[in-house]
């Protein structure tokens, strides 16, 4: 089903990114389009080096594309500046990373407020109630005083998810958020983006697992920079010629 | 405000989970801040704060010198004269210190210091006594002076601070005194000068009508709206009419008329400015120091700060997290550095005191505490702005890679290699300073002077005149105590001199040898004049050269002409173009069989320590007649030779003393060592105060140092694990890093040694640089810094040869 630029949480086209680095030009992104909508699950996969984390850091406005056109939530993003890039960051995304990124000195409830600190304007009584409530979604309310290296890694990743959710995002952004744990914590963070999504946050979740891949609603495969079909990713991995190495692995 | 208090409590928070870094930090910005606070606490007192007198700026001192360009201070009828004759004054007082007074205090004989001046003496200063009044018109002559007015200090001391001390009667010197009043804490003028007790001239009449005596010093208050210009100009002409009246004793007199504030700051103003550079040198040591260990954490924050960017941080908020956390190392820094200054400073006390006119003032204030807080928050914005602003700047992307940073970029690098070498040049510009100076005292305190200083044992015998009113002091107390001293047990000689060497001189007169052509009027001709007992001449060591010694056997007070010893000075100053001085006559009586003969010649001691021995002439003390001796010899310097240790007599002196008079304070004898150590007390201050700066930089700049190699050791683990494992030898590893820790050493080395010339002429006020005469030190201490920089690199340069190839590779 094809969503309308208006229907869209996230839209974007032709963009594309280049790394400049000496005299070499590299293409990370060559014009991509892409719509994500509201309480939609995405998955993105891909081989290494097909541009998937690059262009995860377009959509978390973390870095900014080289061309294209980038609306979040009805706003242009795709030139701004730094600090108006850090307020957006702020209000409309949650990340979720692979190294889960705690900050060892502070608590987990002082990690989980962290966003909230550099919001004006909230009161200290909401900023501990919405913290408070994104624990409890992720079933870590009780360990609010401990601190990350008190944690198992599956305990760590939730309370990042808690911190992800803690800003009321628009869109959760997770980056291979199962790449640091085993099997049995990895499955329980993916039933845990499950259950957020069934409550209706909108997802965009970076693997290249297609176990965890399978959990999304919808997959979108990247391959040298470019949104392929599923069916044509298989069958240039399949071509040993364009990427062996990848052909090795798979 | 939660926002802040969060920082804080995350800053302590990470403090204690990185406790070297916080110890060396806060040790660091404790060291600078606290030396700085201590060196401004002692320019504050000294050269800052307003002095305690009202109308300080109208307040001047008028300071004469003779015609060949010495300072000479004023006779009595000159500066009565003056007073006279001058209409830009509202009062121009004369004084003296000379003197010291025996106060019978209820606990015993007590010496102090005596400020005798002219009546007008406190209209001066505008200050209220505490207690009573001070002097009335005219309360400087005869038959109204015996009056005092008490200083803070004796009143509270030797009074007990009764408040119906005022209208009491004291004996002074063994006089009675009507006490006037007392003065409040703080007031003391000549400011050196504490525990005094202000007094009347009660000059004596040789020296009411002696234009040729030179012993008063004045200060005096300008006229509302009179200009410096004004009343130097008056002088001149005062001086002028002076010299046309009094050609004999007052032609070519000028004077110098300087604020009060710049004459009591003449000498250590400028040493104490560059103290002050040495102590802002030694901050700007701290504070790169802590910059470069702010930047080396910084890289380990680096993920820390990119999630914060991700999870909406601006750049304003990172920094003002980064500054929060530098202020509050500071605030530790500043709590440290505090005590430290307190600890300086009271370790510095008996120095200031002696050595600096408001040495006694100097305490960790209010203004003290608000330049420290001033300093630390300086120094901590300006450490923390490189870093934070760095920091700040991470790419936010970074928190989506897994385990891996970015490290120091390469103008990271560059910047905190140019701290290091920052750091090295300054170092390389205080140790310097310290080495020139510690070798000039070394030199001053090893000057050969011409006897065994530790082996001479001297106290000062201040007798009250008044007590002796009508006897002969050498017959009734000299001389007796002598003898009893003589045969101690250990003493080797004893004498008696009015004016002890290195303590004191200046007490001279213009001298002319009978037969000499008149000497050029811009010549000085003045020699030192001593009155000594026999011994004196054994117990100081000082040989016969030619003709005889002094004895009261040849030379009675009854022969009409007197009879001196000169020294060999003397010969080289009056006898330059040849002529033998022994036989000789000085020209000093109209008639010729009254002229002073010269009978020997002996050797030559110094008398200032910083000049060559100054031409001296040597009368015997019983040259006065019994019934002028009280007058003339209130109070001689006893000289003991001992065998042993000199301590072991201080006991039986002391009793010989009270046996023959027990109303005589005794003063705690000193070798003449000490007395040497004592002239030299604002070098030795000097010396100790650089000496620590330069100990703190080199330590600070090596701490730094050794951070900055064992941060890039940290960093390069892969890198040099790689190379070992690509063949490089451990021993070639070392070598690396020392070459890299010499260039850094060589290039703040060159700029220490630019930095240094360029500020020879601020250094100059502390200590004279020779390039040629200065080389071996100065290549020494450069030799030396080199080798403790490479010496602080070994241990990381060891740990870099001994990484793991293997495990460095596997760990990244």
């Amino acid at each position: 089903m094809a969503i309308t630029e208006s229907e869209s949480l996230i839209h974007i086209e032709e963009l594309t990114k280049v790394f400049y680095t000496d005299e070499i030009e590299t293409h990370a992104l060559s014009g991509i389009h892409l719509d994500i909508a509201r309480g939609e699950y995405v998955a993105m996969s891909g081989p290494s080096g097909c541009g998937k984390s690059t262009l995860l850091s377009i959509l978390g406005l973390l870095d900014t594309p080289t061309g294209g056109r980038y609306t979040l939530n009805g706003k242009e993003v795709a030139n701004l500046d730094f600090a108006a890039r850090s307020r957006i960051r702020n209000q409309e995304i949650g990340f979720i990373f692979q190294s889960f990124n705690l900050i060892g000195d502070l608590t987990v409830f002082e990690n989980v407020e962290l966003p909230l600190t550099y919001r004006s304007g909230m009161s200290t009584a909401e900023r501990k109630e919405r913290v408070m409530n994104s624990l409890e979604r992720v079933h870590m309310a009780h360990r609010t005083r401990h601190y990350p290296a008190q944690l198992s890694g599956g305990q760590q990743q939730r309370v990042a998810v808690a911190r992800a959710l803690s800003g009321s995002p628009s869109i959760l952004l997770a980056d291979e958020p199962t790449g640091n744990l085993d099997s049995k914590n990895g499955e329980a963070v993916m039933k845990l983006l499950q259950e957020l999504h069934a409550e209706g946050s909108t997802i965009c979740m970076v693997t290249h697992d297609p176990r965890f891949a399978a959990h999304a609603q919808r997959q979108i495969h990247l391959f040298d920079g470019k949104v392929v079909a599923e069916g044509e990713l298989l069958q240039l991995l399949a071509d040993p010629a364009h990427n062996p190495s990848t052909t090795a692995t798979l | 405000m939660h926002t802040i208090l969060q920082d804080l409590r995350f800053t302590l928070r990470q403090l204690r989970s990185a406790p070297s870094f916080a110890i060396t930090t806060i040790l660091t910005l404790a060291l600078g801040i606290g030396c700085a606070t201590a060196v401004f606490s002692v320019i504050d007192a000294t050269l800052l704060r307003p002095l305690p007198f009202a109308h300080q700026g109208e307040i001047v001192v008028p300071e004469t010198l003779a015609i060949a360009g010495f300072h000479q201070p004023w006779s009595l009828p000159s500066y009565l004269d003056a007073r006279q004759q001058l209409d830009t004054f509202s009062a121009l007082a004369g004084y003296s210190t000379f003197a010291r007074v025996n106060l019978e205090g209820p606990s015993g004989p007590v010496s102090l210091p005596a400020v005798k001046s002219t009546d007008n003496f406190f209209t001066v200063f505008g200050v209220k006594p505490l207690l009573g009044r001070t002097y009335l018109p005219g309360e400087d002559q005869p038959g109204r002076d015996d009056v005092a007015v008490l200083s803070y200090e004796v009143w509270q001391r030797e009074f007990s601070s009764q408040t119906d001390v005022v209208g009491k009667v004291v004996r002074l010197d063994g006089k009675p005194f009507t006490i006037l009043g007392v003065m409040p804490a703080g007031f003391r003028f000549p400011l050196q000068t504490i525990h005094a007790i202000y007094i009347p001239l009660h000059a004596d009449p040789f020296y009411i009508s002696c234009r040729a005596c030179h012993w008063m010093e004045t200060v005096g208050l300008l006229k509302p709206g009179v200009t410096l210009e004004r009343s130097q100009a008056n002088f001149n002409e005062t001086f002028t009419n002076l010299a046309r009246s009094y050609p004999a004793s007052d032609t070519g007199r000028t004077v110098h008329v300087l604020p009060l504030q710049v004459s009591i700051n003449k000498q250590a103003g400028a040493p104490l400015k560059t103290l002050g550079f040495a102590a802002l040198a030694l901050l700007s040591i701290a504070c790169v120091n802590v910059a470069g260990l702010l930047l080396a954490r910084g890289v380990k924050r680096e993920r820390e700060m990119a999630l914060r960017a991700a999870v909406g941080a601006g750049r304003a908020r990172i920094i003002r997290q980064m500054i929060t956390e530098s202020l509050a190392l500071s605030a530790a820094g500043l709590g440290l550095g505090m005590a430290i200054a307190w600890l300086l400073l009271a370790a510095m006390r008996t120095f200031l005191i002696s050595a600096l006119a408001r040495g006694i003032d100097v305490h960790l204030n209010l203004p003290a505490l608000g330049v420290a807080l001033l300093l630390s928050g300086l120094t901590s914005l300006a450490a923390s702005m490189a870093p934070a602003l760095r920091l700040s700047g991470t790419d936010p992307v970074l928190a989506l890679r897994s385990g891996v940073s970015t490290g120091p970029s390469r103008s990271q690098h560059r910047l905190r290699s140019s701290f290091i070498v920052m750091q090295v040049a300054l170092s390389m510009v205080l140790l310097s300073v310290a080495g020139l100076l510690l070798r000039n005292l070394a030199s001053m305190l090893t000057t050969e002077l011409g006897y065994p200083a530790e082996k001479i044992l001297t106290t000062q015998v201040t007798l009250s005149p008044a007590s002796y009113a009508g006897k002969d002091p050498i017959a009734t107390l000299y001389q007796p105590l002598l003898d009893r001293v003589s045969h101690m047990p250990g003493v080797q000689a004893a004498g008696f001199i009015n004016v002890l060497p290195i303590q004191n001189f200046g007490s001279n007169r213009d001298t002319h040898i009978t037969g000499q052509p008149p000497y050029p009027p811009r010549l000085d001709v003045t020699a030192e004049t001593r009155y000594v007992t026999p011994g004196y001449f054994d117990a100081m060591g000082i040989h016969l050269v030619r003709g005889r010694m002094l004895t009261e056997g040849l030379d009675p007070w009854q022969n009409p002409a007197g009879t001196v010893v000169v020294n060999e000075a003397f010969q080289r100053k009056f006898f330059s173009s040849g002529g033998d001085p022994v036989g000789a006559h000085i020209d000093d009586n109209d008639k010729a069989e009254l002229k002073t003969t010269i009978v020997g010649k002996v050797t030559d001691i110094r008398q200032d320590f910083r000049q060559p021995p100054m031409a001296e002439m040597d009368y015997l003390a019983t040259e006065f007649p019994p019934k002028d001796r009280i007058q003339m010899l209130p109070s001689m310097t006893l000289v003991v030779r001992s065998s042993g240790d000199p301590g072991q007599l201080i006991a039986p002196i002391r009793d010989a003393l009270h046996q023959i008079d027990p109303t005589i304070p005794f003063q705690t004898p000193e070798t003449m060592a000490q007395v040497v150590r004592d002239s030299l007390v604002f070098d030795r201050m000097e010396n100790w105060l650089f000496g620590i700066f330069a100990g703190f930089a080199l330590l600070l700049s090596l701490v730094g140092l050794y951070g900055l190699i064992q941060h890039e050791v940290t960093l390069r683990r892969r890198d040099i694990g790689l190379r070992i494992a690509l063949g490089s030898t451990r021993l070639r590893v070392v070598v690396e890093v020392i070459q890299r820790v010499t260039l850094l050493m060589a290039g703040g080395i060159a700029m220490g040694w630019g930095l240094t010339l360029a500020l020879q002429r601020i250094l100059g006020s502390v200590v004279e640089m020779h390039a040629a005469h200065d080389a071996a030190l100065l290549s020494g201490l450069t030799l030396a810094l080199a080798l403790a920089g490479i010496a602080a690199s070994l241990l990381p340069a060891t740990q870099a040869a001994t990484i793991d190839p293997m495990h460095a590779l596997r760990s990244e």
